[in-house]
């Protein structure tokens, strides 16, 4: 048996009315806003739980705890240098809500005997001045007995005035910005053996691999399983209101399934679609009272990187043709399990069935994601049907495999996709016809090797 | 135009559910396709829509393999069925649709088929009055549009029918079209099945109703267990039979005189007679006897037997084989 272009005829009206009716069912409007409002919810929840709250104002929250106690700092600079003391405010986090008042600005005389008449418990009073017999820059911190910063907070005041005095110098001695910037950049030290450091590195990939095989796997899961799910319930649908008749008059069954797949398909991909644009649209309104850059540091904490994923316009590519490749793998084999059934009641043990496949593929792909030192693991993972659509691009992401190796496993799912269509249109039209309990899998083969008997004889 | 049913057989392994069924439809009219229960009615018909495959023959329209490209076909299947929480509007425009239907086509077809059909108001849901006579502002709950599974049966089954009369088809194959239906709504089904007749439509009816089918069927076809036991133009085969139905009414009893002329009492209200005779001469010879008895006859009717008998006459037989 052929497929001819004639078992496709009508599979634009199916598409839209499919299509049509579920936009418009009550039930899939209220789950649509439900998962809107989740989608737009998650944003400013995650965010703030992530301790992001304090984005918009600076100073408070998490950061405002980071920041020091010093309310003002009254500063005497005999050193000969200009200080920006402005600039410490605007520029160090730490300092943001506390005053540096340059002394020579005030009318009052300030010295090491009089300052404590001056400030309060949360000020502080630095002197700055070049001794030329030591040939050096002294830097005094003052403040009252009853203080109510930490000591800590005070050197940290006087090691940024310090730093301010240094680039004053060296701006004095022609440095360009990026001198000063190369000789003043911190550094971070990290001491840690040998062992330690291999150790940490092997956690840190494992982490991302998996985090990857897991988002992935998740949306490949969830969406799979909403497929399953629609396709079922609108094959069963039409065959428990006893319309296949009426419609098989009009349109083949193969068209039929392929019209429902794909509107179930523009469907879910609208849906998702919709959804990223409420979270970007979330993500960008949350910005307005949060710092939502939190999400993205969680990210890069748990290993996924722009790095490790490799993202790129290939990259999405690759994404997009896995998700499809295994959305139709998926969608053809719940059209033929929907079929075998002919009452709503076989709805559920219909969509277990296909479930129970995907997670099993689902399985496969988290337990191996940690083994990709084992290309022959690897290679029957991302190439066995099932399997594949949850392994192969994740192990093409993470450089597991390459773009060759990845095609191999596209041209399999692509055949698997043609042998259940080919499958589709010898015994879906019986399949339709079919009354009686829901079919298992001997009664596909019988009702195949029958459709094969009855093509010989006809030939 | 015409329809040609060749040898067509399908099994189910081992079982022969139909047996080289042949006819032809030459002309406009109606075809019959009559049998018992599980007699191959319905397979055959799902057999030469192509929704089941063929264990063998062949189906030809105008001298073409019959499918929806080479035949405007209407069908209005045994199986109601309906989405039941699908609006009907939308079901129709989806149904003609399939057909090649335009939108706007479709929506006049089904104006005129509701009105047809008298199921306006659930395609046309109007608002309901006030108390002053006007019109509810605002769309109420009346007014929604209606689902399938709001409407009785009857009135499922008149949507189902106009699904099918909505191609204007020039094959109609109804499928037990009046099962099920009150006696009003008979009649209306009855009315539209003339109206498609007069169009010059090609029929094909399968019913257990015989006296529908004798109302309407130029030809017939007799299935049972899955063989062809009688086929034929019903009037030829009624002629074959003869006039063998004596309808007799008289003023006194006569069974004596009915059991000395060696005919066949079918049955007998007061001095109502139903008898069955051998034929035209047998009825005339006991016509005189009764004459010369002198005995008053009130009626005295000989007609062919009705399609009710010949169907259970030659499924007896067939039965008895």
């Amino acid at each position: 048996m052929k497929i001819s272009r004639n078992d496709f005829t009508g599979t634009g009206k199916v598409y839209r009315f499919t299509l049509s009716q579920m936009v418009k069912g009550k039930a899939n409007i209220i789950t649509m806003l439900i998962f809107f409002l989740i989608a737009a919810a998650s944003v400013p929840v995650m965010t703030l739980m992530m301790g992001g709250n304090n984005g918009a104002a600076p100073g408070e929250g998490e950061n405002a705890a980071e920041a020091v106690g010093i309310t003002a700092v009254y500063v005497r600079n005999d050193t000969g240098y200009d200080l920006d003391l402005q600039q410490i405010t605007l520029t160090n986090e730490m300092f943001a809500q506390t005053e540096f008042v340059d002394t020579a600005l005030m009318d009052t005389e300030w010295s090491e005997d009089t300052y404590d008449s001056m400030i309060q418990p949360e000020e502080a009073y630095v002197h700055l001045e070049k001794d030329t017999e030591k040939m050096c820059f002294t830097v005094g911190a003052y403040t009252l007995e009853e203080k109510d910063f930490s000591d800590g907070d005070l050197d940290s005041c006087v090691g940024v005035l310090s730093g301010l005095l240094d680039e004053a110098r060296m701006v004095q001695q022609d440095a360009e910005p990026e001198q000063i910037a190369a000789m003043t950049d911190p550094y971070v030290t990290n001491v840690q053996s040998v062992s330690e450091y291999l150790e940490e590195e092997e956690d840190d990939q494992f982490g991302a691999r998996f985090g990857v095989q897991m988002i992935y796997s998740v949306a490949l899961l969830i969406l799979c399983s909403f497929a399953a799910s629609f396709i079922i319930q609108k094959v069963i649908e039409e065959k428990a209101s006893k319309l296949a008749e009426l419609l098989m008059v009009s349109v083949s069954p193969l068209a039929m399934l392929v019209g429902k797949i794909l509107a179930v398909m523009t469907y879910i991909f609208g849906l998702i679609a919709s959804l990223v644009a409420v979270m970007g649209i979330s993500y960008v309104i949350t910005g307005q009272f949060a710092d939502t850059s939190v999400l993205g540091s969680q990210i890069a904490a748990a290993g996924i990187s722009s790095e490790i994923l490799q993202i790129s316009p290939v990259t999405v590519l690759v994404l997009v043709i896995s998700l499809l490749l295994g959305y139709m793998q998926v969608s053809l084999i719940s059209g033929l399990i929907g079929t075998g059934c002919s009452t709503t009641e076989d709805v559920e043990p219909a969509n277990l069935a296909v479930v129970l496949l995907v997670m099993a593929g689902y399985m496969v792909a988290t337990m191996t994601v940690g083994f990709g030192g084992n290309p022959v693991l690897t290679y029957v993972v991302t190439l066995f049907p099932v399997a594949s659509m949850f392994c192969a691009p994740v192990r093409y992401l993470v450089g597991d495999i390459g773009i060759g190796m990845l095609t191999v496993s596209w041209v399999i799912q692509i055949a698997v996709i043609l042998l259940l269509a080919y499958v589709c249109a010898r015994i879906y039209r019986a399949l339709m016809m079919y009354r009686g309990s829901r079919m298992k899998l001997g009664g596909w083969i019988t009702m195949f090797r029958q459709s094969s008997t009855k093509e010989v004889d006809h030939r | 135009m015409s329809l040609e049913v060749k040898n067509l057989s399908k099994k189910y392994g081992e079982k022969t559910v139909v047996e080289n069924l042949s006819f032809e439809m030459k002309n406009p009219g109606v075809f019959a396709l009559l049998g018992t229960n599980g007699a191959g009615k319905t397979t055959s018909i799902r057999m030469m829509l192509n929704m089941l495959s063929r264990d063998g023959g062949e189906v030809l329209w105008n001298g073409a393999p019959l499918d929806t490209a080479t035949c405007n076909v209407g069908y209005l299947a045994e199986e109601r069925g309906l989405y039941p929480k699908y609006t009907l509007m939308d079901q129709l425009i989806y149904f003609a649709g399939l057909r090649g239907i335009g939108k706007a086509e479709a929506k006049k077809r089904i104006r005129y088929w509701a009105g047809r059909l008298e199921v306006e108001e659930y395609l046309y849901p109007q608002a309901p009055k006030t108390e002053d006579g006007k019109k509810k502002r605002g769309r109420t709950k009346a007014q929604a549009p209606k689902k399938a599974d709001q409407l009785s049966k009857g009135n499922q089954q008149k949507i189902q029918f106009m699904t099918a009369l909505l191609p204007d088809p020039d094959l109609l194959i109804l499928d037990e079209p009046l099962s099920g239906l009150d006696p009003v709504n008979t009649d209306l089904f009855k009315g539209i099945i003339r109206e498609e007749i007069a169009k010059g439509k090609y029929l094909i009816m399968s019913s257990h109703q015989m006296a529908t089918v004798e109302e309407f069927c130029t030809d017939i076809i007799i299935l049972n267990r899955s063989k062809t036991i009688l086929q034929g133009h019903l009037n030829e085969i009624k002629k074959s039979y003869g006039r063998i139905n004596l309808e007799l009414k008289t003023e006194t009893d006569v069974t004596d005189l009915i059991q000395e002329a060696g005919l066949k009492l079918v049955s007998a209200k007061e001095t109502e007679y139903q008898i069955k005779v051998s034929g035209d001469e047998q009825a005339n010879a006991f016509l005189k006897l009764l004459i010369e008895k002198g005995i008053t006859v009130v009626t005295f009717s000989l007609r062919e037997p009705s399609l009710h008998e010949i169907f259970v006459e030659k499924v007896g037989d067939a039965h008895e084989d």
